[in-house]
């Protein structure tokens, strides 16, 4: 469930999701909406840079933080990451 | 990893609740030889005083041990979460003596699976067990707190909790503050995030927390929940030792199981201890009381899954065998479909109350079981359109492995192996055939007023 701590995986708290629906925009290869528009995220270890890149816009865009990029330490979130929760290790 | 053994079907004439089958019992019932949580008086006893508790076993203050040596012999043992989860409990304990805090141990004896009641049951018959077993969880990681969450409605086990508390005051044996935690009645409540989250003072649902519970849980402090019957086991494990423990059950999955026998059995509610390699039909035949194969059993909770009854038959009751089969025994519910019971209908019934219990908070559960619900339905009251069934399956799918916890996922499989089970059930009602599925006191036990779908 919390996966290898070496992989980057990007995960979504559906509790959390309240279907805004950016990041299916941003990473449509990685996140589709459902029939009700709340994010179905493919978590599937992240290897190609550009879509890291995708995944950590796609994890600031949302309004109500219900993205997570897990993964090692070194993953930085970039602009805004001070903002965010912590990365999960 | 061993396959699951498939087992002629047994011919055993002879009903005898005393489990005998030879020298060395497979299953047994309270006060059954070679049983170990059940183990002393019979079930009509009641529950075992501490003093009758301690000529049997002694004191759990006796047993002279450091937290490390008491979770090595843990971690030794193989003991894993009898709850439903299987999460090693060394694992648990490990988490929660390394986080910053003073750790808080939950016994969760909560038991929402609604025909479940092996913890309840423990808890009439065995209570010292399980509060010995608290009691060695908070030495092991040095808390100093013990909750007790349980639900108000179990009276017969409340009053037993009750009673060895004031014998266990009585003798000085209370060592961690305890404190007894009404669980609201819901079927997601005693999840452990949920259970967190509800005594740290919100509501009782689950939650999706960057650490495990183990780490951070009530107030930030490392919190160990644990499902009584796991600590009853601990109990013993501390007694007698982690080889003695994994002596019974199999490599994968050390030591006895309770499992409670459900719906068309003598004795609905009945809790068996297993103790070596069984066949679900051996149990059903000597404890349950049932001279045929039924058409069906539902196994592991109400959000588990449907086996046809020839199949489950021959199937050994093995927590490991049955995740490599693709059935989780869960909480170890065994529920018999009743003979008269359409099982298409009676999972429509326990998709809808199970869409009802949604904490409400995912998009893909608030939203998502009332449409399974709702196909399902339309199923069996012969309303279901062309192409139906396969909308039915997608959408099903489309549900799996979301949301924060794990009862959306858990209802899919619920409504996945149905369609597998009842297939000629499934074409009668496409058919438009009348479902003679009796409609009476023989279904499944469902918390009365269910709540009504969102």
């Amino acid at each position: 469930m919390r996966g290898d701590p070496d992989t980057i995986r990007l995960t979504v708290d559906g509790s959390k999701c309240d279907g805004h629906g950016i990041c299916a925009l941003i990473i449509p290869e990685r996140i589709s909406l459902d029939a009700w528009g709340f994010a179905d995220v493919e978590s599937e270890p992240i290897e190609d840079p550009r879509t890291l890149a995708r995944a950590k816009r796609a994890v600031n865009a949302c309004p109500v933080r219900a993205l997570t990029l897990a993964g090692p330490v070194a993953v930085r979130l970039g602009r805004g990451a001070a903002a965010l929760p912590k990365e999960r290790v | 990893m061993s396959a699951v053994e498939i087992v002629d079907k047994p011919v055993l004439r002879d009903r005898d609740t005393s489990m005998v089958l030879d020298e060395t019992p497979l299953f047994g019932v309270a006060g059954s030889p070679g049983t170990r949580l059940l183990a002393g008086p019979a079930q009509s006893m009641g529950a075992e005083s501490l003093d009758s508790h301690v000529r049997r076993l002694g004191a759990v203050d006796t047993i002279r041990t450091t937290p490390q040596a008491l979770r090595d012999t843990v971690r030794a043992s193989g003991l894993m979460g009898r709850g439903g989860a299987g999460f090693p409990t060394a694992t648990k304990f490990d988490l929660a003596a390394s986080a910053p805090g003073t750790p808080i141990v939950v016994v969760n004896a909560s038991e929402g699976e609604p025909a479940s009641a092996k913890d309840r049951t423990l808890l009439e018959l065995r209570p010292h067990l399980i509060l010995d077993g608290a009691d060695l969880a908070a030495a092991a990681v040095g808390a100093n707190e013990i909750v007790i969450y349980l639900h108000r409605a179990h009276l017969r086990s409340n009053a037993a909790l009750e009673q060895a508390l004031a014998e266990r005051r009585g003798a000085k044996m209370d060592t961690a503050h305890i404190r007894l935690i009404d669980a609201p009645a819901r079927y997601v409540a005693g999840e452990t995030s949920a259970v967190v989250s509800y005594l740290g003072g919100h509501g009782a649902i689950p939650r999706r927390g960057a650490k495990p519970a183990a780490q951070v849980g009530i107030a930030n402090r490392p919190t160990v929940v644990n499902n009584a019957e796991t600590l009853a086991h601990l109990a013993l494990v501390a007694r007698f030792g982690a080889s003695w423990f994994a002596q019974v059950g199999t490599p994968e999955a050390p030591g006895s199981t309770l499992i409670t026998l459900a719906g068309s059995v003598v004795s609905p509610g009945q809790v068996v201890e297993v103790l070596g390699p069984v066949t679900i039909g051996q149990v059903l035949e000597r404890v349950g009381g049932l001279d045929a194969v039924p058409r069906a059993i539902l196994l592991g909770g109400y959000a588990g899954t449907w086996i046809d009854g020839e199949t489950a038959w021959r199937t050994p009751l093995d927590r490991h065998g049955l995740k490599a089969h693709g059935m989780s025994l869960g909480c170890g519910l065994v529920a018999v479909l009743h003979d008269e019971v359409c099982g298409l209908a009676e999972t429509a019934r326990l998709v809808a109350w199970l869409a009802g219990e949604s904490s409400g908070q995912c998009g893909s559960c608030v939203f998502g079981l009332p449409v399974l619900s709702g196909f399902i339905d339309d199923i069996i009251a012969g309303r279901s359109r062309r192409g139906d069934v396969r909308r039915l399956r997608e959408h099903a799918a489309s549900v799996r492995g979301r949301g924060a916890c794990g009862h959306p996922t858990g209802v899919v499989t619920l409504v996945e192996s149905a369609l597998e089970t009842f297939t000629p059930e499934l074409a009668r009602h496409l058919r438009g055939e009348v479902c003679e599925s009796h409609d009476g006191l023989d279904h499944f036990p469902l918390p009365l007023s269910p709540k009504p779908r969102p």
